[in-house]
C-alpha cells in the first residue's frame, strides 16, 4: 500500500524548524473530497501549488483546523502524476501538516500533490439517545473552502458515501459558488480567488466556513478501547500463534428507554441491528487453525470460522450505544507463514507480523503489540510501522522456561484505525541451533534433578530403633 | 530362590504402581467430562467464592488473605472473609499454583489450578482410601487396592468432585481417608508419631472443611466404644491423647474455629473422652494397686460421680452460656423437620432435604448392598480397627439418610466395607488355580467340576457386577454430575453438529460487569450472590455463605413486597440494580418464582406481621402465577420483575405462555413497572437485571410519575413516554 509507505518513513520531525517560515506558495486549484461511509473519516485533498515566490521552496504547509488537530489517525502526501511517495509530517501542536519535496520547487514551477489524512473520532452524535430499531444521525464538521496558509485561485469540495446529508443550519454558499445536494453526494464550489485563512484566535471558525452536517449512519461506532495483541513465536511447535485481548465500547446513539428483550425480539431487531453492534467480523491470516473465543467470564461458544478465513463473533449481548463488551480470541498460524530465514549461518530470521486482525470500520485507541520470541534468541532490529512507536523489550517466563524466559518486543500504538490491517510489523532476529537444543536438555536435566533428590532422599533413615 | 523372590518382589510392586497410577488415571478422566462437554469453568455456586479468594490470595498474599475484610459482600455489613472461611482449599491450591509458576516453569492460570484441584485430588483420596482399607483390615491387599478403585470411581464422590467443583469437599474427603488412616496406625500401634501425623491430617481437614466436626466426634466415639467394650489399653491412651492435644491446639489456630473446640456442644464429647480416658488411666493404675473388692466400689463411685459432673458441666456451662449450643445444622441432623419449622434458610438449600432412597443405589451401585455385608464380616472379627469401620458406618448411614450432601461422607466407607466383601468373595472364590492344577484336588470327578463350576460362576457373577459398576459409575458421572450449571445444554445443535449452549447467566454477568459502575450494588436472591461477586465484580447484598438470616430476610422482603415498600428498601440499601432469574420462556424450573415462597417464608419469620405466606396463595391454597394468582402476589416485586413485558412477546395475544408453571399468563395480570426500569434482559429471558430509579428530581413518588405521564397521554399530550434514562457507565477492566 503506497498510500502507507509515508506512514512507515514515520513522522518526520519536521517541526524541528523552529522559525516557520511557509513559504510563498499559491494554490492553484485545491479539489477535495470527504468520504463520510465509515466510522473513520477519510479527506481526499489534491493541491495543484505554484512557488510564487523568488526562492526555491522544499516545504508545503497544510492547515489542520482547530476541530481536526488530534484527531488524524494517518496521513499521506504523494506526487500526484507519479504517485511518489511524499516525506510528510505533523507539526508538535498538531495544527499543520509539514510535505517535504525530494527536491527543491524553483520560482513559478507548478506541481500537483495528493493529501490524503484519516481522522478518528471527527463526528458526534447528532441526538444522544434513540430507541431500538430506530435511526442514527451523525454530525461532522466540514468546511466551506480548504483552509490554507496561502491564496487559493480555485477550490471545490465534494462529500460523498451517506445518505440523508443534511446541513445542520441551511447556508447560502459565498462568493457565488454552487451547492449541488444529490442523494449521496454533497457539491461545493467552485470558489475562486480566496484569501489565506486567518487563523488567529479573534476569527471565528465560523467565519472560515465551518459548517456542520448531519447524516444518516446506521451502524455501530466500534472503537477498541484497548487491544492487546500477543504473539508468540515456537519454533519446536514451527507455529505463530496469536491471542488478542479487545476491550470494545460502541459510541453509537443510547439507548432512550433502557433495554427491553421483548421489543428487541418482537422487532426483530436483530436482524437489521443498524446501530447496535452484534457481530465482530475478524479477517484472519489464511491458514490458521486452533481458533478460540473467551471472555473474562469463560468461553463464548457463538462464533464461526468461515471458509473466506474470516472468524465471526457474536458477542454475548447486543453492544448498543454507550455499552462495552470484553473478549478474547486466539488463533494459530504455521511458523513459515511469517518467519524467514534470512541468513542460514548465522540463524537470522525475519519476522512479519500483522499489525492488527481487526474488524472492519473500527478504531483503536490504543494497541499493545507484544512479540515473544523464544527462550534464548537475540533481537538484531525491530522495524515499527513508525519511527514514534515506543519499543519496549522485556523478558517473560512462558512454559518450561527454566531461565531467562521468552524475549518479550512491546509496541506501543495509539489512535489508529482497521485501515492498519494491511501494516506490517518487522522483527529481525537470531536463534541459534544451541538455544533451540538446549530448551529440552534444560527440561531433562531437571526432570533427572528431581528423580536424584527422591532418590536420596529416600536414602534418608530417621528411625530410632537401629537393631530391629 | 532369593532371586526369584526378589524378582517377584520387584514385579509386585511394579504393579502396584501400575495400579495406583491405572485408579488415578481412572479417577482424574473420569472427572473431566464437564471440561471436555463444557469448558474448564468453575461450577455452581460455591465454587464461585473458593475461586475468587484463591485469586484475592494469589494476588495479595497469604497474611492480608487472612485479614481480608470483603466490603463487596453483605452491602453494607461487610464480611470478614478471613476470618470466616476455612483456608485448606485456597491455601492448598495457591501453593500449588505458587510451585507450578514459580519452581516448575509451568505458569498455569488460577482458574485452572482451580478447574482441577478435585480430579487431581480425588487420585489422592484413592491412594490414601487404599492405606485406610489396609490398615483396618489385615493388611489385605485386594481389599485396598478395591477401595481404591471404588474410591477412584463412586460417583457418590464424584458428585461433589468433578473438575471444576472446587469446593471444600473437593480436599476435605482427602484429608478425612488421610486422618482416618493416621488415626488407625496410631491406636494400632500407640505410637506418638502416627498420633501426631493424625493430629495435623486433622489440623489440615480442621482448616479446610467445617464437616471436620464428624472426625472430631467420631474419634471420641471409637475409643468410647473400646471403653465401654472393655479394650482400653495404653496404645489407646497415647493415640487419642497425643490426637486429642495437638489436633485441638492446632485447630484453633484456624482464624475460623477459634476457640470453638473448647466452647462449642459440637466439640464436648472429645474433650469428654479425653477426660474419660484419663479416668480410665487411673483407674488402671489404682486397680494395679489396690484388691478387687475395692477397685469395684471406687469404679462405682466414680463412674457415677463422673456422670454427674459431666452432664451437669455440659447443661451448666451450656445455660450460662460458657459453651455454645448446638448450631441450627446439628439439630436438623437429628429432627428432620427442626429447619422447617425453625430455620427455612437451611430447609430452603436443596442439598440439605433428606435423601430419597434411589440416591444410595443411584451414588454406590453394587457397593450399597455389599456394604452391610463388609460390615457383617467386620462385625463377625470386631478388633479394635474394625469397630471404627463400624461406627463409622452406623453413624454416616444414619446422616446421609437425613441430608443429601452426606452422602458425601458414607461414600468412602461404603467403598471399604464393599471392598472387604469383595476381598472375601475373591478370596474364596477366585483362586481356582490349585483346584485346576490338582493339587489341592480332593475331590473327584462331577463333585470337583461343581466345586469349580460354582467359584466361576460367582467370580464371574462379581466381575460382572464389577463391569457394571464402572459402566454406571462412567454413566452417572457424565449425565448427572457433570454439568456445570452456569452454562446449560439446548439439547439442539448447530449445522455442524456443535451444541447449543444456554449461556444465559454468563451473559447478563458479563453485561453487569462491563455496564455498569464498579462500586454499582445487586440485589438479588442469595444463591447468585457467589456467583455475582466472582463473574459480574459487583457488591452483592447477600450470598451464599448466609451468615445473616435477617440480611437475607430483607431481600426476601423487598422481593415480596409491593413496588414502593421495595423500592423504598432497596433505596436505604443503595442498590442500583435487582437481578431476577426467571425461567418461563425456557422452561428452566430453577427460578426466582419456584423459589419465591421461601423468600416469603424467611422474611415471615422475621417480620410476621407484614408479610404473611398464605396471601401468596389463591383462596383454595394453590401457588398460582396466571389470572388465578392472588393480587399480594401479581402486586409482589417478584412476579412483576420476572413477567414484565412478557405476554407481550407472543404477538398480538397478549398472553404468554410460562413453560415451567404451564400457565397462561396475560398482559392484563402483569402490572406496570414504576419504581423500576428494565436494564437487561438476556437472551432466554432467564435472568432480567432492573435499574432502581434514582428519586423523582421534583419529588413525587414514581408512581405519581408513571400515573401522570399515563394521564397526558391519554389526554394526547406527549404521548412519548419521558423516562429517564438509565445511566449505564462503561468502564475499563
Amino acid at each position: 500500500m503506497n498510500t502507507f509507505l509515508c506512514f512507515l518513513f514515520g513522522s518526520v520531525l519536521l517541526q524541528l524548524v523552529q522559525c516557520i517560515n511557509y513559504g510563498a506558495w499559491e494554490n492553484v486549484e485545491v479539489e477535495q473530497s470527504i468520504e463520510l461511509n465509515r466510522v473513520s473519516l477519510l479527506h481526499r485533498t489534491k493541491y495543484t501549488i505554484k512557488n510564487v515566490g523568488d526562492e526555491d521552496l522544499l516545504n508545503y504547509f497544510v492547515v489542520v483546523p482547530p476541530r481536526h488537530v488530534g484527531k488524524i489517525s494517518y496521513h499521506s502526501a504523494a506526487l500526484a502524476e507519479s504517485l511518489v511517495t511524499l516525506q510528510s509530517g505533523i507539526s508538535e501542536d498538531g495544527g499543520e501538516i509539514v510535505i517535504v519535496f525530494p527536491s527543491p520547487i524553483e520560482p513559478n514551477q507548478e506541481i500537483s500533490i495528493l493529501l490524503m489524512e484519516n481522522f478518528n473520532n471527527l463526528t458526534t452524535l447528532a441526538t444522544e439517545y434513540i430507541g431500538i430499531g430506530e435511526d442514527q444521525k451523525l454530525l461532522v464538521p466540514l468546511y466551506e473552502y480548504p483552509q490554507s496558509h496561502y491564496p487559493t485561485k480555485t477550490s471545490s469540495t465534494t462529500v460523498l458515501g451517506a445518505p440523508k446529508m443534511e446541513f445542520v443550519r441551511p447556508f447560502t454558499p459565498k462568493k457565488g459558488a454552487h451547492l449541488n445536494v444529490d442523494d449521496n453526494t454533497i457539491g461545493l464550489g467552485p470558489y475562486f480567488d480566496l484569501d489565506p485563512t486567518n487563523l488567529e484566535g479573534s476569527v471565528s471558525e465560523k467565519e472560515n466556513g465551518l459548517l456542520l452536517m448531519k447524516y444518516l449512519f446506521n451502524s455501530p461506532l466500534t472503537r477498541v478501547v484497548k487491544l492487546e495483541r500477543d504473539v508468540w513465536v515456537s519454533h519446536w511447535a514451527d507455529t505463530v500463534q496469536f491471542e488478542e485481548h479487545y476491550d470494545v465500547i460502541n459510541d453509537a446513539a443510547k439507548l432512550e428507554n433502557g433495554f427491553s428483550r421483548a421489543e428487541w425480539m418482537v422487532k426483530r431487531a436483530a436482524f437489521t441491528p443498524k446501530s447496535a453492534l452484534v457481530v465482530f467480523d475478524m479477517p484472519l491470516p489464511e491458514g490458521s487453525f486452533d481458533h478460540y473465543y473467551t471472555d473474562v467470564v469463560g468461553m463464548v461458544t457463538t462464533w464461526k470460522y468461515l471458509p473466506n478465513n474470516h472468524m465471526v463473533l457474536k458477542p454475548r449481548y447486543p453492544i448498543f450505544g454507550g455499552w462495552m463488551a470484553n473478549f478474547t480470541i486466539g488463533w494459530t498460524n504455521a511458523l513459515g507463514q511469517f518467519s524467514h530465514l534470512l541468513n542460514k549461518q548465522n540463524d537470522e530470521y525475519l519476522l512479519q507480523i500483522p499489525l492488527v486482525n481487526g474488524p472492519k470500520d473500527t478504531i483503536y485507541d490504543e494497541i499493545d503489540l507484544n512479540v515473544y520470541l523464544p527462550e534464548g534468541a537475540k533481537i538484531i532490529d525491530v522495524y515499527p510501522p513508525s519511527v514514534e512507536t515506543q519499543v519496549e523489550y522485556s523478558f517473560k517466563k512462558s512454559y518450561f522456561d527454566l531461565n531467562s524466559g521468552h524475549l518479550k518486543t512491546n509496541i506501543k500504538l495509539s489512535n489508529i484505525n482497521d485501515e492498519f490491517n494491511y501494516l506490517e510489523c518487522h522483527v529481525h532476529y537470531q536463534y541459534s541451533k544451541t538455544a533451540l537444543y538446549s530448551k529440552p536438555l534444560y527440561i531433562a536435566m531437571y526432570v533427572f534433578l528431581g528423580l536424584l533428590s527422591f532418590f536420596a532422599m529416600k536414602r534418608i533413615d530417621f528411625s530410632i530403633e537401629k537393631n530391629k | 530362590m532369593v532371586d526369584k523372590i526378589s524378582l517377584l518382589k520387584t514385579v509386585s510392586t511394579v504393579l502396584k504402581v501400575v495400579i495406583f497410577i491405572c485408579i488415578i488415571g481412572a479417577a482424574t478422566s473420569a472427572r473431566l467430562f464437564s471440561v471436555i462437554r463444557f469448558e474448564s469453568i468453575i461450577h455452581e455456586f460455591d465454587p464461585w467464592f473458593n475461586f475468587r479468594a484463591t485469586k484475592y490470595l494469589v494476588a495479595n498474599g497469604f497474611h492480608k488473605f487472612l485479614n481480608w475484610f470483603d466490603d463487596r459482600t453483605w452491602y453494607p455489613l461487610g464480611r470478614v472473609t478471613g476470618g470466616t472461611l476455612y483456608p485448606g482449599l485456597m491455601t492448598t491450591s495457591g501453593l500449588v499454583w505458587h510451585i507450578l509458576n514459580n519452581y516448575l516453569g509451568l505458569p498455569i492460570d488460577i482458574r485452572n489450578v482451580c478447574v482441577l484441584f478435585a480430579p487431581a485430588f480425588s487420585g489422592l483420596t484413592a491412594i490414601a482410601t487404599y492405606y485406610f482399607t489396609k490398615a483396618c483390615y489385615h493388611n489385605d491387599e485386594i481389599a485396598g487396592f478395591l477401595s481404591a478403585g471404588f474410591i477412584a470411581i463412586a460417583p457418590g464422590y464424584i458428585s461433589r468432585s468433578v473438575a471444576g467443583s472446587y469446593d471444600n469437599e473437593a480436599i476435605a474427603i482427602t484429608l478425612l481417608m488421610i486422618t482416618f488412616f493416621f488415626w488407625i496406625k496410631a491406636m494400632k500401634t500407640g505410637s506418638i508419631a502416627w498420633g501426631t501425623f493424625a493430629a495435623l491430617a486433622y489440623f489440615y481437614m480442621v482448616s479446610a472443611w467445617g464437616g471436620y466436626v464428624f472426625i472430631t466426634n467420631i474419634i471420641p466415639l471409637h475409643i468410647f466404644i473400646l471403653l465401654l467394650m472393655g479394650r482400653y489399653n495404653h496404645k489407646l491412651y497415647s493415640a487419642y491423647c497425643t490426637w486429642y492435644c495437638i489436633g485441638t491446639l492446632s485447630s484453633m489456630q484456624i482464624p475460623f474455629v477459634g476457640f470453638l473446640p473448647i466452647r462449642s456442644n459440637d466439640h464436648m464429647a472429645a474433650l469428654g473422652v479425653f477426660g474419660l480416658l484419663q479416668f480410665f488411666m487411673i483407674g488402671d493404675y489404682i486397680k494395679s494397686k489396690i484388691s478387687n473388692d475395692n477397685f469395684k466400689v471406687f469404679l462405682k463411685t466414680s463412674v457415677l460421680l463422673l456422670i454427674l459432673f459431666g452432664v451437669f458441666g455440659v447443661v451448666g456451662l451450656t445455660y450460662f452460656g460458657l459453651i455454645a449450643p448446638w448450631t441450627g445444622r446439628f439439630y436438623s441432623l437429628w429432627d428432620t423437620d427442626y429447619a422447617k419449622i425453625h430455620i427455612p434458610i437451611i430447609a430452603s438449600v436443596s442439598e440439605h432435604q433428606p435423601t430419597a432412597w434411589p440416591s444410595f443405589f443411584f451414588d454406590t451401585q453394587f457397593l450399597i448392598w455389599l456394604f452391610p455385608c463388609g460390615v457383617f464380616i467386620l462385625f463377625s472379627e470386631l478388633q479394635d480397627e474394625h469397630v471404627f469401620i463400624i461406627a463409622y458406618s452406623v453413624l454416616c448411614s444414619y446422616f446421609a439418610g437425613v441430608m443429601v450432601r452426606l452422602m458425601l461422607t458414607l461414600t468412602p466407607i461404603i467403598c471399604v466395607s464393599a471392598a472387604i466383601a469383595l476381598s472375601n468373595v475373591f478370596h474364596g472364590y477366585l483362586r481356582v488355580r490349585n483346584d485346576l492344577s490338582g493339587q489341592g484336588m480332593k475331590l473327584k470327578g462331577f463333585a470337583n467340576f461343581f466345586k469349580i463350576s460354582t467359584k466361576l460362576i460367582v467370580s464371574s457373577t462379581f466381575l460382572g457386577y464389577l463391569y457394571l459398576f464402572v459402566h454406571h459409575c462412567t454413566w452417572v458421572t457424565s449425565n448427572a454430575y457433570s454439568s456445570p450449571s452456569v452454562v446449560l445444554l439446548s439439547g439442539q445443535t448447530n449445522e455442524d453438529g456443535s451444541p447449543v449452549y444456554i449461556d444465559d447467566f454468563r451473559e447478563a454477568y458479563a453485561w453487569l460487569r462491563f455496564n455498569t459502575k464498579e462500586d454499582a450494588k445487586v440485589a438479588a436472591w442469595w444463591d447468585y450472590g457467589y456467583q455475582i461477586g466472582g463473574m459480574a465484580d459487583r457488591t452483592t447484598l447477600v450470598d451464599n455463605n448466609t451468615w445473616n438470616n435477617t440480611h437475607i430476610a430483607i431481600v426476601g422482603k423487598a422481593m415480596a413486597s409491593p413496588e414502593k415498600k421495595a423500592y423504598e428498601i432497596y433505596k436505604q440499601h443503595d442498590v442500583d440494580y435487582v437481578l431476577v432469574v426467571f425461567g418461563g420462556l425456557l422452561g428452566y424450573s430453577g427460578d426466582d418464582i419456584n423459589k419465591f415462597l421461601w423468600m416469603v417464608r424467611i422474611s415471615e419469620g422475621i417480620w410476621p406481621e407484614e408479610i404473611h405466606e398464605p396471601n401468596y396463595f389463591t383462596a383454595d391454597g394453590q401457588y398460582r402465577v396466571d389470572e388465578a394468582a392472588s393480587e399480594t402476589m401479581k402486586n409482589s416485586l417478584m412476579y412483576k420483575m420476572c413477567y414484565h413485558d412478557f405476554p407481550s412477546l407472543f404477538g398480538n395475544s397478549q398472553e404468554g405462555n410460562d413453560r415451567v408453571r404451564n400457565a397462561k399468563i396475560k398482559s392484563s395480570h402483569v402490572y406496570d413497572l414504576d419504581y423500576f426500569e428494565e436494564a437487561f434482559t438476556s437472551e432466554n429471558w432467564l435472568v432480567r437485571i432492573y435499574k432502581v430509579k434514582d428519586l423523582d428530581p421534583e419529588g413525587r413518588s414514581w408512581k405519581e410519575v408513571s400515573d401522570f405521564e399515563k394521564e397526558s397521554s391519554a389526554t394526547g399530550g406527549n404521548s412519548r413516554r419521558v423516562v429517564k434514562k438509565p445511566k449505564i457507565e462503561p468502564r475499563l477492566l
